[in-house]
């Protein structure tokens, strides 16, 4: 549960846990996780894309100490963000805003716990460590005292609710939110409410079913058909976020549009990074506040947002080709090339 | 063969190509309204409206293409709520279609047009003179139309170019069929091939009944050499004068019996046509021939040289001049006058693109760097065509030489010319011996 070791003592409240619990906290998670379904998990997959792979690395951090505090170590940020020793600082960055970018398209929030370990067991002024820890999407809920809890299996707490729902209490102060912004939350309601409901409907096989039926013939239904208009449903769909379903039903698509749509994604990616790395700078720096120092990440080599609009604009006038804008954005907006 | 199995078949012969001709000048009524603005309109019209094109006469993959954008822009309609694709995708891909189906239909065009008609020419062997000259004629018209059209077409390619996104880029353009280039590269075939069977034709006396198809080819190949010769083709038209040469004789004879019954005098000026002809011919040749830098006097001398030895016993210099001192003498608008001055004129242009003027200051830096004789005494003034007649320069050059005349015995219109290269070349040489520096 903690990375206390012997000797140390861990701030940690909060836990992380695969079992089932009470059906009104499975609800709360299923309603702030990505569905299960092939569509939300390519999608999943490619908002991870919010930092390209194929690039070198474009994470820095920046350490200045507060006060008189010893300079502070780069290295034990990697291991706060990764919980790995092992880490280097950009990695540790680039996984954690890659990780973070699927969370919270589905959870809109994701809460985690600052994590401090002492060497002492009584003395709480000295944390030695710090550790970034996500909690399951949906087990968080602030009570109306303001008292945050989350909701755990029955075996980890002795605190029940009125509806029979177990939950430890969490500290107020060591709790920090991701969220997203109104114009994000705007673009990505639909479009998981969208994949809820579409999932589920695979997940009860229903589809399957109706296309098993049109390929032995005991059904009129036109396969092409159906995934012709599934097709523009979905991509409809993705509309807000501009994600192209990797052109799996690209059917009646012009180039020109899917160039237009991978800019579209590519905005959106941009933006939501952006989200992210503020918020991961303001969860790093309310640590070091404990800790005496100031952090400041920086991303280089990647597109802003009015870099993706001038290309954008530039595909729309013709001063970029279709083909140009569509390599440049599947790339992550990175470089163009002599297309 | 009987008369009106000839005639059925000189019929027949002259319409080989007409159906292609029709098809040309078809292409070229589809693509006459293809400007930039247009084409815009008319792509907006169809794209927009899904039976458009069932008023359009567009190519079929134009067509397709147009409805597959048109039905793209419904899906993304459908899609994002609006059109994404923006005008100038739609032109370029389009206006790229149209150019790919016009230059396809001109290469399968010329290419079926070399294997229908002329290679088929050029390949016979036993065909009657008349019926293969007919047949030229008919692929020389539709070279004509084609060369004709082809600026209606070479502009609809260029309204397609202006559709061009430059970023995109040239990739899946057409390349540009070189129409002019085709058109004389086959012109040059047929004429060749023509001139081959030129001397088979009849050149009896013409009948109403029939075409003239000897007098036409004797135009024709006049008109053919003296193109060659100023656009310094020497292969054809080294190909094409000897040729010439021996209708022109024939020529003049059939002119005789033809105009038999007019007065001698009006008969005399167009018999003597055809001679006047060869020695104008000549006289271009080795005036272009300065001009160019290369061509083919030295073949014109050795042919008339030629002419001499087989007619050994004719008076032809006598004959030539007297000739040349009628034609001279005659201020009678005749229809080879007319051509006359119309070279004199267009060849007076070609002088001065190169820049070769007579200003009469006696300064005109152009015929000074030349330094050439002839082409500073036939320099053209300010205004007007040339001011002496080239075959002037065959009697001075060629004729006084070979038979030892002296310029006393020239007619008038050569003896000015002769005086005037005197004048020039003494000047130039005078010039020569002060040693003046023009650098």
């Amino acid at each position: 549960m903690t990375a206390a070791g012997e000797g140390s003592r861990s701030s940690r409240r909060s836990y992380y846990f695969y079992e089932r619990t009470h059906p009104l906290v499975e609800k709360r998670i299923r309603m702030a996780s990505a569905p299960e379904g092939q569509i939300s998990g390519l999608l999943s997959e490619d908002l991870k894309f919010v930092i390209p792979y194929e690039n070198d690395s474009v994470a820095s951090l920046n350490l200045s100490p507060l006060g008189d505090h010893q300079a502070p170590n780069s290295q034990m940020i990697a291991e706060a963000l990764s919980g790995e020793r092992r880490a280097t600082p950009h990695n540790a960055i680039e996984t954690f805003i890659r990780q973070m970018a699927p969370r919270l398209v589905f959870s809109k929030e994701v809460w985690v716990e600052l994590e401090y370990i002492y060497d002492n067991q009584f003395d709480d002024t000295t944390p030695r460590a710090f550790f970034i820890r996500m909690i399951p999407p949906g087990t968080v809920e602030v009570k109306r005292n303001g008292v945050p809890i989350q909701y755990v299996p029955s075996d980890r707490t002795p605190l029940t609710d009125k509806k029979g729902r177990s939950y430890v209490e969490l500290e107020r102060s060591n709790l920090f939110a991701f969220t997203l912004s109104d114009e994000l939350s705007k673009s990505t309601k639909p479009v998981t409410d969208f994949l809820r409901i579409s999932e589920r409907e695979q997940e009860d096989a229903r589809e399957m079913e109706l296309l098993s039926q049109a390929a032995s013939g005991d059904t009129t239904l036109d396969l092409s058909e159906h995934l012709k208009q599934k097709g523009d449903i979905v991509n409809r769909a993705m509309s807000p976020i501009g994600w192209d379903v990797r052109r799996l039903y690209s059917g009646n698509q012009l180039e020109s549009f899917q160039s237009w749509r991978q800019l579209k994604f590519l905005r959106f990616k941009v933006t939501l990074r952006n989200r992210i790395l503020a918020d991961l700078n303001a969860l790093i720096n309310q640590a070091g506040q404990d800790f005496g120092f100031q952090a400041n990440i920086e991303l280089s080599g990647l597109p802003t947002v009015l870099e993706v609009d001038a290309a954008m604009s530039d595909f729309e006038n013709g001063r970029k080709s279709a083909s140009a804008v569509y390599q440049w954005a599947i790339l992550g907006g990175t470089s163009w090339e002599d297309r | 063969m009987t008369v009106d199995d000839e005639n059925i078949r000189l019929a027949l012969d002259s319409r080989e190509a007409v159906g292609y001709r029709y098809f040309w000048i078809g292409v070229a009524d589809e693509v006459r309204g293809h400007k930039p603005d247009a084409l815009s309109e008319l792509i907006n019209s169809i794209v927009g409206d899904r039976t458009a094109h069932l008023h359009s006469n567009v190519p079929r993959p134009v067509l397709q293409l147009m409805e597959q954008i048109s039905a793209g822009i419904s899906y993304e309609t459908l899609v994002e709520g609006r059109r994404v694709t923006p005008q100038w995708w739609v032109d370029h891909l389009i206006a790229r279609e149209f150019s790919k189906s016009l230059v396809s239909t001109i290469n399968n065009f010329t290419k079926t047009v070399e294997r229908e008609l002329i290679d088929p020419i050029m390949g016979a062997q036993q065909e009657i003179a008349s019926s293969l000259a007919q047949r030229i004629f008919g692929v020389i018209d539709l070279l004509d139309t084609v060369e004709y059209f082809s600026e209606v077409l070479n502009s609809a390619l260029n309204s397609y170019a202006e559709l061009k996104n430059l970023p995109t880029g040239d990739y899946g353009w057409p390349s540009r069929p070189e129409i002019n280039e085709w058109v004389r590269s086959q012109h040059k075939r047929v004429s060749i091939r023509l001139s081959e069977v030129a001397l088979d034709l009849p050149s009896t006396s013409h009948d109403v009944a029939k075409p003239d198809l000897f007098g036409r080819t004797y135009r024709f190949l006049f008109d053919a050499t003296f193109d060659a010769i100023s656009k310094n083709d020497p292969e054809l038209s080294g190909h094409l004068f000897p040729t010439f040469m021996r209708m022109a004789n024939l020529a003049a004879l059939r002119l005789d019996e033809d105009l038999s019954s007019m007065d001698d005098r009006e008969r005399s000026l167009l018999v003597i046509e055809p001679i006047i002809d060869t020695m104008e011919l000549s006289g271009y040749a080795l005036i272009f021939e300065r001009l160019l830098g290369s061509g083919i006097w030295t073949l014109v001398t050795q042919t008339w040289d030629r002419t001499y030895i087989e007619n050994a016993n004719s008076p032809v210099s006598t004959y030539l001049l007297s000739v040349l001192r009628f034609a001279s003498g005659n201020y009678t608008l005749t229809p080879g006058s007319v051509g006359r001055s119309q070279r004199r004129i267009d060849v007076s242009r070609i002088f001065r693109t190169i820049g070769i003027v007579n200003n009469y200051d006696g300064e005109t830096e152009a015929i000074l760097q030349h330094r050439d004789p002839i082409l500073a005494a036939y320099a053209p003034g300010d205004l007007g065509g040339l001011d002496h007649e080239a075959m002037d320069l065959f009697v001075v050059e060629y004729l006084a030489p070979r038979f030892g005349l002296t310029i006393a015995d020239l007619p008038w219109s050569a003896r000015y010319l002769g005086e005037s290269i005197s004048r020039f070349s003494d000047e130039f040489t005078d010039e020569d011996d002060s040693g003046d520096d023009r650098e």
